[in-house]
């Protein structure tokens, strides 16, 4: 069952995105509002390039938008600037990056615990030491991210993301780069932060069957929510991909993708 | 392949700027010296040949062996800069070949444009120079200062050959790997030292003990008054270059030692702490031309220094305060291009680092705090500096103080060498503080995801 929403955890009204200027001008997010109540676990889908990954930045500080407002725990992000975000950011929002983003010259174990020391806030070596054996690299805390594989990066940059439990995490295809056994193992750990500490977590995802951990979907699709659809399964969740295919390449965007029900506009 | 070196170059401008920057001041040092010597080609008598190429000849040399190693460690600097890159290429298929092909074509063309554009520089302190030495009476007022294709020309075709070969060498590390170990490897830097570049510095510090023992043994007992420092000054270069030479290991024995205390100075100290040990190598392209600057400064102030003393009472001609100020000019000269080198190398090491700064920032470091990490590691690179170049001057100051003043030491105090501590401090930090700032103004996501 979906979840009674009490307080909204992250709220995003009428979010537009343009990226450059006049022949080369994207419109990346074209209207977009959603509310999430905390303790929910939402799953992100659409073809590539629909604007995911600029969702998130957006909803997590790290990019501005060009109109629209988005609120994190009641408290708005937009008119501060890169410091006080960086600083309201540590304590309050995780983020699983597409592309990592380890420090090169820390290993794993220093790479997990450093937005505690950025916070002053003192973390145990057993913690960050349980938060990798948690994504299963009990054998690897002593490596620098170039003596991992991708896999193994991506399980260090998840286990950093938690490090200070942060009420919303947000994950980039925080899977995308592991077999499915690890993946289940990620994916599980996710759902039990939501589950038992009540976290509240966004995740892009291209994989039907990481997103049947979440309790919603949400399709995108050139930059709009045009679906929702609430406790997917994975063979529903393919469906309805293929039916957002389709209906990318037949080019409209008129009706939402038939599963759910208005989404936000 | 020079379609993609041209468009690597717009990609990578601060390097490009050090590149050429270090062979502009370069050429113009050496031609300018060279200058003299082309004069002392001319008609000209016997004894002006000698005393102008003495100048251009002797403490040109040792000015052109600073030069000549400067450069060719900046260029080393920006050549390992692009490893990532170079990497990168290979695993899409361009040989190891291509690769330093590309590099070498790359540098000599920067270095050409550079060393073009510093004939006119060079023509003007050449004339200067000689306008002092014609005051000082060092030559004869007839002779005609010479500055054509020989000195000029020759000087710059030498730079871009010394820096091709200088980017031959370098190149030729970073394409030895595998391609995939090149690409995992250029982002760690824990590679030592090869056994080349020990031996080089050994040798270095070798001939400045040589230079230094010569100039209380043999010198002492010479006629000539000039003749204790005509080693005596050298000695300091050579220790310097070979202090710097092995710069990567010197850091890193001091980056483990400050570390102890730099890890519990916030995280800032704590990040200073591990990039300064765990890439020793990258840090180290700023602090060689720091052991230079304050090696090379202190050694000739207090040089100066001690001579002003010896002379004191006695009275001097003005062709002996000429001569004097002949030695401020060309010491002045060369420490000049030594600071310069400084800004240069922090610079270039800074700006090549704005992604990892968006990586800090988007791991939740304030700007203050990235700001605060580079502070710790220039500060750690110019103590470490102003140690090294310290010792590296006292293979100067002892010798000529025991020779002119018979004791160790010379009684001068340390001021003069508190003020070359100050310029060091005002030039790492101050060059390292504007430069980190301005890497910080593109957005966090833009500059974690900009090219390494
Ligand atoms: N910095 C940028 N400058 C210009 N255009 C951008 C920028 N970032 C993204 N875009 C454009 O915005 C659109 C949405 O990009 P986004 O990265 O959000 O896609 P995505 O859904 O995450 O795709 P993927 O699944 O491939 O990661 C794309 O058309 C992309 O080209
Ligand atoms: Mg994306």
């Amino acid at each position: 069952m979906e979840r009674r929403i009490d307080q909204s955890a992250l709220r995003l009204d009428e979010v537009t995105k343009d990226y450059g200027v006049g022949e080369r001008a994207v419109r990346a997010l074209d209207g977009v509002s959603f509310s999430l109540g905390s303790g929910s676990f939402t799953a992100i889908m659409g073809p590539s390039g629909s604007g995911k990954s600029t969702l998130l930045n957006c909803a997590a500080g790290l990019e501005h938008p060009t109109s629209g407002t988005v609120h994190v725990g009641g408290t708005p992000l937009q008119g501060r600037d890169e410091d006080e975000l960086a600083v309201f950011r540590r304590t309050r929002i995780g983020f699983v990056f597409q592309g990592f983003n380890l420090l090169p010259y820390l290993t794993a174990e220093q790479n997990v615990a450093l937005p505690g020391r950025l916070a002053r806030r003192r973390v145990k070596a057993a913690r960050s030491r349980e938060l990798l054996d948690n994504v299963g690299l009990k054998d690897r805390y002593g490596h620098l991210p170039a003596e991992m594989s991708g896999g193994e990066q991506q399980r260090v940059s998840i286990a950093r993301a938690q490090v200070l439990e942060p009420a919303v995490l947000f994950a980039d295809e925080p899977t995308g780069a592991l077999d499915s056994r690890s993946a289940r193992q990620v994916l599980g750990l996710l759902r039990g932060s939501v589950d038992r500490q009540g976290q509240t977590i966004v995740m892009v995802t291209h994989d039907p069957v990481a997103a049947a951990y979440a309790d919603v979907v949400m399709f995108l699709l050139d930059g709009r929510i045009v679906g929702r659809l609430p406790n997917p399964t994975a063979d529903v969740v393919a469906t309805q991909m293929a039916h957002l295919d389709e209906l990318a390449q037949g080019g409209r965007t008129s009706v939402a993708a038939g599963a759910g029900t208005e989404a936000g506009r | 392949m020079i379609r993609l070196a041209y468009a690597s170059l717009k990609s990578r401008w601060s390097a490009f700027v050090a590149a050429f920057l270090s062979v502009f001041l370069g050429t113009t040092v050496i031609g300018a010296f060279a200058t003299l010597a082309e004069t002392a080609g001319g008609d000209v008598s016997a004894t002006d040949r000698e005393a102008l190429l003495v100048m251009g000849g002797v403490v040109g040399g040792w000015g052109l062996a600073i030069v000549l190693f400067s450069v060719a460690s900046t260029l080393n600097l920006t050549v390992r800069q692009r490893a990532t890159e170079i990497a990168l290429l290979r695993t899409v298929g361009a040989t190891p070949r291509q690769a330093r092909r590309m590099l070498v074509a790359e540098t000599a063309g920067v270095s050409a444009v550079a060393a073009a554009l510093a004939a006119v520089p060079a023509w003007l302190a050449g004339a200067g120079l000689f306008a002092v030495i014609e005051r000082a009476d060092i030559v004869a007022p007839t002779v005609e200062h010479q500055a054509g294709v020989a000195s000029i020309g020759g000087a710059s075709v030498a730079m871009v050959i010394v820096s091709a070969l200088a980017a031959g060498l370098a190149s030729r590390r970073a394409t030895k790997a595998a391609a995939r170990t090149a690409l995992t490897e250029s982002t760690t830097d824990r590679d030592r030292m090869s056994r080349r570049r020990i031996v080089a510095g050994v040798v270095f510090l070798l001939v400045g003990l040589n230079y230094s023992v010569l100039t209380v043994t043999v010198m002492a007992d010479s006629d000539d008054p000039y003749a204790a420092m005509a080693t005596a000054g050298p000695a300091a270069i050579a220790w310097a270059i070979g202090l710097a030479i092995l710069a990567p290991a010197l850091l890193r024995v001091a980056a483990v030692l400050v570390g102890v205390f730099l890890r519990h100075a916030g995280a800032a100290g704590y990040l200073a702490a591990h990039n300064a040990t765990r890439r020793a190598h990258r840090l180290a392209g700023v602090l060689m031309p720091v052991i230079i600057f304050v090696g090379v400064g202190t050694g000739t102030t207090y040089l100066m220094a001690i001579e002003n003393e010896v002379t004191a009472g006695v009275a001097t001609s003005a062709d002996d305060d000429l001569i004097a100020m002949l030695n401020y000019v060309v010491v002045g000269m060369i420490s000049l291009f030594a600071a310069i080198m400084v800004v240069n190398t922090t610079v270039a090491v800074i700006s090549a680092r704005r992604r990892e700064f968006g990586q800090q920032r988007l791991t939740g470091a304030t700007s203050r705090q990235v700001t605060a990490t580079t502070l710790f590691e220039g500060g750690l690179v110019a103590l470490t500096g102003i140690i090294l170049g310290g010792v590296a001057s006292l293979g100067t100051i002892v010798p000529y103080s025991q020779v002119k003043l018979d004791r160790l030491l010379p009684d001068l105090g340390i001021g003069y060498f508190l003020g070359v501590v100050a310029l060091t401090l005002l030039l790492t930090l101050g060059s390292g503080y504007v430069a980190t700032r301005r890497s910080l103004d593109m957005p966090p996501l833009q500059a974690a995801a900009s090219p390494a």
